[in-house]
């Protein structure tokens, strides 16, 4: 026990940062890092692992330091991202984060955003779905080359009142997260979707197809796909949508 | 605890005395931007009483069991995801800037730094604010590299100017926000002229108002091993922002490179349990506060401004992406409102408070932070003004 705590003052600096370098390696190896952060990131991560195991040998190297209540303090709160890093494995932003970033359908499509032509954009197609379905993103951002096509589209439901109560209770709102950074900066990209079982539980991720169409409400075009056909569909490989011009 | 009075044991010309055979002298008549003496002069704060350094103690323990019992709640899962992502994001650039500093604090003297600066008070806090340009750093990056730069000698508001001016006025930013903008170049100029404008502004002032203060700190958690070697600490002074640099750093490249990884390791220590609760206060906002809310409050004039400015202060967002979440409101606010956010969030919000506690004093820092506010609130209402409605 006493060579225990003996070890522990020498080393305790190692200690922690090989605790953080462990994590991120853990991350990076099992791609975990996509729950929290976009792809292109991995760089970064592997910029500040090699700078951990950088740290970790300078502090090997270097003259114990006192450990005191303070330096206690401080490594608690330095291990607490690792235990959170635990808890928030697999799990992804769902309806109760919709429900607390959404700005409404004008902060996706209102009159500042100008509405173009996503079919001579290049961007019409979501990379990781078969053909026929369409990304979340091109549809709420530029929803004008859609309009009164047959399309599919994978998203997560949500019931909002509010939707339901200005649409119709048989509405509600098909919405995948799109990252600029990370999973804190992640904004709801959504459409509202009529024809989806009254009991499919929030946060089910559920592919919906059938024709899309352009409401008009108060001078502002919503876009709303009525769907034909609705299933629901486990969680995607990426769950989060990313700006692809943003890197 | 407090350091020796280095002036009488190293023959440093204490602050004012008129000296100019002194290599630094011509900055030191500078009444505004007067370089400060070596850091050890700074009285250190009185330590922090059993009693809170306890509770702090127990706080950090709380957090850590609340997380581990409750770590299967949704509310749980989601703070921790939220929180998970800040610290993930931040940490690499901190790690970085850290290197950046270790290796200024190794490789730049205090002279060689002072002979690349220019001479004039302005010129300089001009230059310090756009040096984003070339050197392009987040928020989270820019502290610790300030940090070690003041160490070297930095005047107060040069410092200020590149901490404040750094993580706006960048080609980085410049880019996001103008894809987040749909590529509207408008938007993306006003913010980096308006940030730019705020950092020369707010370096100006806390030059004059700390002219004759201490403003910079080194607090015994950042620069452990000075307590225990004073006289090393005196004796190395000028050659190391914590006054034993030296000591620690043998000769040759790869020992200096060792040096500068000892210190970086250090500085990183010293301020990511800042970044830590910052983003922890930020993941609580983000799980708990519905932005619709805000759009409820929106009808008295410069409301919306306030609110964003105060949703600024609460999220933590980088720099480099806080441009998508403005945008978000469009329609909604007005631009200058947007603006409010997009120029607060970088220069103050919950983490940099912390973390700017390991460079300034706490009189500095609330000096800094109501500066900083009352800035982007006049810029705000200029915008305002000038009749920048819904953007």
């Amino acid at each position: 026990m006493k060579l225990m705590r003996a070890l522990f003052y020498r080393y305790w600096r190692p200690l922690l940062l090989g605790a953080w370098t462990y994590a991120l390696a853990g991350l990076l190896l099992g791609r975990a890092y996509l729950d929290f952060l976009r792809p292109e990131f991995v760089v970064l991560l592997v910029l500040g692992l090699l700078v951990l195991l950088a740290f970790i040998f300078s502090a090997i190297n270097a003259r114990p330091q006192p450990f005191d209540i303070h330096q206690a303090t401080r490594v608690l709160i330095l291990i607490l991202p690792l235990a959170c890093l635990c808890v928030a494995r697999g799990t992804t932003l769902d309806a109760n984060a919709f429900q607390r970033r959404w700005t409404g359908m004008a902060g996706i499509n209102g009159r500042s955003m100008p509405l173009q032509d996503a079919a001579t954009d290049g961007r019409t197609r979501d990379a990781s779905g078969s053909d026929e379905d369409v990304s979340l993103l091109y549809l709420s951002r530029w929803p004008k080359g859609y309009a009164e096509r047959t399309i599919a589209v994978v998203g997560m439901l949500r019931r909002d009142p509010k939707i339901a109560a200005q649409f119709g209770t048989n509405t509600c709102v098909l919405f995948r997260f799109v990252m600029s950074c990370c999973a804190a900066d992640a904004m709801p990209a959504a459409i509202l979707v009529n024809g989806i079982p009254a009991d499919w539980p929030e946060s089910a991720w559920v592919r919906a197809s059938g024709r899309f169409t352009l409401r008009n409400e108060s001078n502002r075009p919503i876009p709303v796909l009525n769907a034909a056909q609705a299933e629901q569909v486990s969680k995607p490989q990426q769950p989060y949508l990313y700006w692809k011009n943003t890197w | 605890m407090r350091y020796p009075d280095i002036t009488k044991m190293n023959n440093v010309p204490s602050p004012g005395t008129k000296n100019n055979n002194e290599p630094l002298a011509w900055a030191r008549d500078i009444r505004s931007n007067a370089w400060h003496d070596p850091v050890p002069l700074q009285p250190e704060p009185p330590p922090l009483p059993p009693l809170g350094k306890s509770l702090k103690f127990m706080a950090a323990l709380l957090a850590l069991a609340g997380i581990c019992f409750f770590g299967d709640r949704p509310d749980v899962r989601s703070f921790s995801l939220v929180f998970v992502s800040i610290v993930l994001e931040a940490i690499p650039f901190m790690l970085v800037g850290a290197c950046v500093g270790g290796l200024i604090e190794v490789f730049v003297s205090r002279e060689r730094l002072a002979t690349h600066l220019p001479r004039r008070p302005w010129a300089m806090i001009c230059l310090a604010a756009a040096l984003g340009i070339v050197f392009p750093v987040c928020e989270c990056a820019v502290v610790p590299v300030v940090r070690r730069l003041t160490g070297k000698g930095l005047p107060l508001a040069a410092a200020v100017a590149y901490l404040l001016g750094g993580p706006i006025v960048n080609p980085i930013v410049a880019v996001s926000t103008m894809l987040a903008y749909n590529m509207d170049w408008w938007v993306a100029a006003i913010r980096l002229l308006c940030g730019y404008a705020i950092a020369v502004f707010v370096a100006l002032a806390m030059g004059r108002l700390f002219a004759r203060r201490p403003a910079l700190l080194m607090s015994p958690g950042m620069c452990e091993h000075a307590q225990d070697n004073q006289e090393a600490a005196a004796r190395e002074i000028g050659r190391s922002c914590c006054g034993h640099g030296a000591q620690f750093v043998p000769a040759g490249l790869i020992g200096k490179l060792a040096g500068a990884f000892r210190h970086a390791s250090d500085d990183f220590l010293a301020v990511a349990h800042y970044l830590v609760i910052g983003a922890a206060v930020a993941a609580l906002a983000q799980t708990l506060v519905d932005r619709r809310l805000f759009l409820e409050l929106t009808a008295l004039p410069m409301v919306p401004s306030l609110l964003m400015m105060g949703l600024a202060i609460l999220l933590n967002l980088c720099s480099e992406a806080d441009a998508f979440i403005a945008a978000s409101f469009r329609g909604l606010l007005s631009l200058p409102a947007q603006m409010a956010f997009m120029l607060t969030g970088p220069m103050f919000d919950l983490k940099l408070l912390l973390m700017y506690r390991t460079v300034f004093t706490r009189r500095a820092i609330i000096a800094l932070a109501g500066l900083i506010l009352l800035a982007v609130l006049v810029v705000v209402a200029a915008l305002e003004t000038l009749g920048m409605g819904m953007s």
